[in-house]
C-alpha cells in the first residue's frame, strides 16, 4: 500500500516541477492532473485534505491515503485525533478546507448540492452517535435508507426481516430507539448502513458500546460483507479487536496520517 | 410515495403538535370571517343592486299637467348631466303598483279605483357615480325648479359612497386575515423544520433527495389550509343555519365561492410553506 502513496506523490512532484506557477494552460493540466484515479480499483482517496473547523483550531493536517476496492481497513488514534471528521469528510457531510478527496469514483470537490443525495447511497455510514430517528420503530430505521431511495415494500420487508435476524433484533423490531439499550441501538445503526447494499462502509466506533464477544461477531459480519464486494473503513480505538482481525490499518495522529 | 407522503405529512403535523392546532385554529378563524365578510358583501351587493334598479329620485307631478309639458319636462331631465334615464308612471301604473305591494289591503285600494289619489310621476334613475348624498339633493333640488307643475320631489337617503367604503373595509379585513393565516401557516412549518431538524438532518445523510424532505412539509402546509379553511366554511354554515332560522330571507355563500375560498385557503398553504421549507430545511 506504501508503495501505490509513494507512487502518487512522486508523480505529482516530477510533474510538478516543469508546469507548476506557469500559465493558464499550465493551471489547466494542473487542475487536470487533480487526483481523477481512472483507476477504478481506488474506492478512497484522501489527498493533502486539511480541515479547519474553525479559522484558528486545523484538525487535520495534509492527511492522504487510499483505500482499494474491497479492502477491509482501521482507522485508529486516540480520543480526538480526528477520526470521526475524516469520515465525515468521505460521505460528504463535511467540506475539506483543502486538499482533495475521491470517493467512489466521484472527485467530491465537483459534487455539486443535488447530486449529494445520489452520492450519499452508494455509501453506508454507521454514525459514533447512531443518529437513529426517535419517532420510528427499530424496523422503521433500519427500512429508511432503502425507503429514500424508493425501493420496493415487499424488497424492504425482507431485507430488514434478515438484517434484523443477522443483528438478533428480531424481538425489538417495534421498539423506539429509545426503548431499547446502547448496544442495541448500535446494531440498529450498523443494520441500517448496511441495509441499501452499499458500495463503501463507514463504520464510526461500530463496536464502542458492544462487549468483546458480540463486537468480535459484529466484526465477522463486516468481513462477510466485504467478501461480497463492499469496501470497508472501520474506525476505532479498540486496538486489540483490530490486532484481532489482522487488517490494514491507517493511523491518525495528532491529525496526521500514517499508514501502518 | 402516496403513503410515504401521507404517513410523514401526518407525523409532521403530529410532531408540529400545538402549533399545527393553533395554525389549523387561526386559518379556521380566518376563514370564519372571510366567510362572514363574504356573506355581509353578498347581502351589500344584493342591497346595491337593489338599490341601483329602484328609482333614486322620484318626481311627483300635477293631475292638471298637459301630456306636452309632461313629456317637455321628461326630456329636460334626461339632458342632464348626471341623469341616466327616465321613466314616466302614470296615475293608472302607479295604481296598479299600489295594488301589487298592499295586495292584502286590495279591497282599500280597490276603492280608489273611483277616485285614484295616487299622482303621476317620472321616475329619475341617475348613473353610479352621482348616487352620493350631496348630489342627489343638489340634482333634487335642480329638478324641482323646472316646472310649475311639479308637486314634490323625494330621493332616496342610501348613498353608494356608504356602500364603497364598506366594501374596500371587508377587502381590507379580509386581506389583513389572509396575511396573517399565511404568516402563521409559515411559521407552524418553520417550527417543524425546527423540531425536526435531526430528523431531517439524517434523512439527508442517509441519501434522503430534496423531494424526499421537502414534499412533505409542502404537503403539511397545504392540508393545513384546505383542513382549516373546511372546517371555517363548516363552523360559519353551522353558525349560519343556527342565528338565520328565523329570517330565511337570507341566504349562505353559493357553493361556488365556498369552494373558492377553500381552494385560495389550500393555495396559500403551499406557497407559504414553500419558503420555510427551502430556507430551512436546506433543500
Ligand atoms: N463541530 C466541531 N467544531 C469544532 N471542533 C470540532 C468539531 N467536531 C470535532 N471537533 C474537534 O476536532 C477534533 C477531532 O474530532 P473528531 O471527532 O474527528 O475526533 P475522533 O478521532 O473521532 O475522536 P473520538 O475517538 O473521541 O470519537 C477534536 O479536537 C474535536 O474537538
Ligand atoms: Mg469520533
Amino acid at each position: 500500500m506504501g508503495v501505490n502513496q509513494s507512487w502518487t506523490n512522486k508523480s505529482f512532484s516530477v510533474v510538478g516541477v516543469y508546469i507548476v506557477h506557469l500559465t493558464p494552460a499550465a493551471l489547466y493540466f494542473r487542475l487536470s492532473l487533480r487526483p481523477k484515479f481512472k483507476d477504478q480499483s481506488t474506492m478512497i482517496q484522501a489527498y493533502n485534505v486539511n480541515m479547519c473547523y474553525k479559522e484558528d483550531i486545523q484538525v487535520l493536517h495534509d492527511v492522504s491515503f487510499q483505500v482499494q476496492k474491497g479492502e477491509f481497513t482501521f482507522l485508529v488514534g486516540e480520543s480526538g485525533a480526528g477520526k470521526t471528521t475524516i469520515l465525515r469528510l468521505l460521505y460528504r457531510g463535511l467540506v475539506p478546507t483543502n486538499g482533495e478527496l475521491v470517493v467512489a469514483g466521484r472527485n467530491l470537490s465537483t459534487l455539486s448540492k443535488s447530486e449529494i443525495p445520489h452520492f450519499r447511497r452508494q455509501i453506508g455510514v454507521v454514525f459514533q452517535d447512531f443518529k437513529l430517528l426517535s419517532n420510528k420503530t427499530v424496523q422503521e430505521n433500519v427500512a429508511i435508507s432503502m425507503k429514500v431511495m424508493g425501493i420496493r415494500r415487499s424488497e424492504i420487508r425482507n431485507n430488514v426481516n434478515q438484517l434484523l435476524h443477522q443483528m438478533s433484533l428480531v424481538h425489538r423490531r417495534d421498539a423506539y430507539p429509545e426503548e431499547i439499550s446502547g448496544g442495541e441501538q448500535q446494531r440498529v445503526a450498523i443494520a441500517r448502513a448496511m441495509a441499501n447494499n452499499p458500495t463503501i462502509l463507514l463504520a464510526d466506533e461500530p463496536t464502542g458500546n458492544l462487549d468483546p464477544k458480540l463486537s468480535l461477531e459484529i466484526m465477522r459480519l463486516f468481513e462477510n460483507f466485504n467478501f461480497r464486494g463492499t469496501t470497508v473503513l472501520v474506525a476505532t480505538h479498540d486496538i486489540a479487536l483490530v490486532r484481532q482481525l489482522g487488517r490494514r490499518v491507517i493511523r491518525i495522529q495528532e491529525g496526521q496520517s500514517i499508514e501502518v | 410515495m402516496t403513503t410515504y407522503l401521507l404517513e410523514e405529512t401526518i407525523s409532521n403535523l403530529r410532531s408540529g403538535g400545538v402549533v399545527s392546532i393553533l395554525s389549523l385554529v387561526t386559518i379556521m378563524l380566518t376563514t370564519i370571517i372571510v366567510s362572514v365578510l363574504v356573506l355581509l358583501h353578498n347581502a351589500i351587493r344584493a342591497e346595491v343592486t337593489a338599490i341601483k334598479d329602484a328609482t333614486a329620485i322620484i318626481v311627483f307631478l300635477h293631475d292638471d299637467i298637459s301630456e306636452n309639458e309632461q313629456q317637455r319636462l321628461q326630456f329636460d331631465i334626461e339632458d342632464l348631466e348626471m341623469v341616466e334615464r327616465v321613466v314616466y308612471v302614470s296615475k293608472k301604473q302607479a295604481l296598479a303598483r299600489g295594488q301589487q305591494i298592499f295586495n292584502e289591503f286590495a279591497s282599500i285600494v280597490q276603492g280608489f279605483e273611483l277616485v285614484n289619489p295616487l299622482p303621476a310621476s317620472l321616475e329619475v334613475h341617475l348613473k353610479d357615480e352621482a348616487l352620493e348624498q350631496q348630489t342627489l339633493r343638489k340634482t333634487a333640488g335642480y329638478i324641482r325648479v323646472m316646472s310649475e307643475k311639479i308637486d314634490e320631489v323625494t330621493y332616496e337617503q342610501f348613498t353608494s359612497t356608504f356602500i364603497r367604503r364598506a366594501e374596500f373595509g371587508i377587502l381590507g379585513l379580509g386581506g389583513i386575515m389572509g396575511v396573517a393565516s399565511i404568516i402563521i401557516v409559515a411559521f407552524s412549518v418553520v417550527l417543524t423544520v425546527y423540531f425536526r431538524r435531526e430528523e431531517i438532518e439524517i434523512l439527508r445523510l442517509v441519501g434522503a433527495s430534496s423531494w424526499y424532505v421537502g414534499l412533505p412539509l409542502i404537503t403539511q402546509g397545504g392540508i393545513l389550509g384546505a383542513s382549516g379553511s373546511l372546517l371555517g366554511v363548516t363552523t360559519t354554515f353551522v353558525l349560519f343555519r343556527a342565528l338565520t332560522t328565523q329570517f330565511r330571507t337570507l341566504s349562505f355563500i353559493p357553493f361556488h365561492q365556498t369552494a373558492l375560498i377553500v381552494l385560495v385557503s389550500t393555495v396559500f398553504g403551499l406557497l407559504a410553506s414553500i419558503f420555510p421549507t427551502l430556507k430551512y430545511a436546506d433543500v
